[in-house]
């Protein structure tokens, strides 16, 4: 299994949500305010923007893997945003994101297969691999679960399992049943197609691993989705990282830095998101990617 | 972190168009040059000078201070382009070696 540790430095753009930072949040700030998604220059071409200006840069700072704004079909590209600010404190309650996915597969908001292909052969043309987000949730809306119910994960209450974001927002896949076929296809063609070199799995643990689906005997997801991600590698999406840990690929998670200007770990705050608790103890860092979010601190500190 | 084939991305040093500071992306391309070479047994230096990777080919070596060789070893510093033969007795904290 390919890993971090052949994978070399890593960059990528962040949409909202629990992302942040980079080069298209005007565009996605945009696209999120419709009330409907509407295709525009603007979307369709973020692609070829990032391909003929951002990745050449990457590839100049020794940047050896990339992924993009999250491009595929997702509450964002289907339907767009709502608020209760838009709709009146009567209207309907929608709040999710790019992270809300109807289906893994190029979106045509985003300027589509086509626009996909441009940018993976720029990226791979210069030495860098392209990769893509993934997550073992969808949204409540996507159409796949609106022709199998029985694809979603049941809590213990009855409603389909939102994973503590609320079964409204997201709703976690049993990838026991034929999701896992369906969202393979999606992905061979897109590798096929358009170039996938890596995905990057998140709430891994949280919505992947610790649902139950209550509905089919407390069936879990643990060796379906295993299973599914060795048969990702086995269509040639070699490389798999994921949010947290996991024995599948090497692990990124976000550090939190705690104490300000106190490089030295304090005792007081334990956990290993702490940016202090890696300080000396960097010989653990073996297979994780970090995205700190450092404060107050000089150049000469870090 | 890198010397133990871990990388950080640090959020607030970069801006919306992904210019990273110049050290980082140095520190990028000679991570890309040493990385063949981070393979086999890990080891901490003696008094946290540095990591050294050892296996068949030789070591490679990421100084955090500055780090005396044994005597008879002979290395090249990676520059992220190219192996630049050292010649000094002292391996400089703040980069990665190779032994030849």
């Amino acid at each position: 299994m390919k890993r971090f540790s052949t994978g070399n430095a890593t960059s990528r753009t962040d949409t909202g949500g629990k992302h942040r930072r980079g080069i298209a949040r005007g565009a996605v700030a945009a696209a999120s305010k419709c009330m409907s998604p509407t295709k525009s220059s603007t979307t369709t071409e973020y692609l070829y923007a990032v391909a003929d200006h951002l990745v050449p840069r990457l590839a100049e700072q020794g940047i050896k893997r990339f992924y993009p704004e999250m491009i595929h079909e997702s509450d964002v590209t289907a339907i767009g945003m709502k608020r209760k600010l838009d709709d009146g404190v009567h209207g309907e309650l929608h709040c999710a994101s790019v992270c809300a996915t109807h289906r893994f597969f190029p979106s045509d908001f985003w300027g589509g297969m086509k626009a996909w292909r441009y940018m993976a052969d720029k990226t791979r043309s210069l030495g860098l691999e392209i990769g893509h987000w993934f997550a073992p949730h969808f949204s409540p809306r996507a159409p796949i679960f609106q022709q199998h119910p029985d694809y979603q994960m049941i809590d213990a209450l009855g409603f389909p399992a939102g994973g503590g974001y609320g079964f409204k927002t997201l709703v976690v896949a049993d990838w026991n049943t034929g999701i896992r076929d369906a969202v393979l296809e999606d992905l061979r063609r897109w590798q096929d197609e358009g170039g996938l070199d890596f995905l990057w799995v998140d709430s891994f643990p949280n919505m992947g691993m610790v649902q139950m689906n209550y509905a089919a005997k407390m069936r879990t997801n643990f060796a379906a989705f295993a299973r599914f991600l060795g048969d990702v590698q086995r269509i040639g999406i070699k490389s798999l990282s994921f949010e947290s840990t996991s024995a599948l690929g090497f692990a990124q998670f976000g550090l939190a830095d705690l104490r300000g200007g106190n490089l030295k770990q304090n005792k007081a705050v334990a956990g290993q998101n702490d940016f202090g608790w890696w300080v000396g103890e960097e010989d653990m860092a073996f297979n994780c990617w970090f995205n700190v979010e450092a404060r107050q601190r000089k150049m000469s500190d870090l | 972190m890198m010397s133990n084939r871990g990388y950080a991305s640090w959020y607030p040093l970069y801006t919306s168009s992904h210019h990273l500071p110049a050290w980082w992306g140095r520190l990028n391309h000679i991570y890309n040059q040493a990385l063949p070479h981070m393979q086999g047994r890990r080891r901490l230096l003696p008094n946290s000078a540095g990591i050294r990777w050892e296996n068949k080919a030789g070591d490679l070596i990421w100084t955090h201070r500055d780090w005396r060789p044994g005597k008879g070893a002979t290395f090249a510093r990676l520059s992220g382009k190219k192996e630049i033969p050292w010649t000094k007795p002292v391996l400089e904290s703040g980069n990665v070696y190779r032994s030849l």
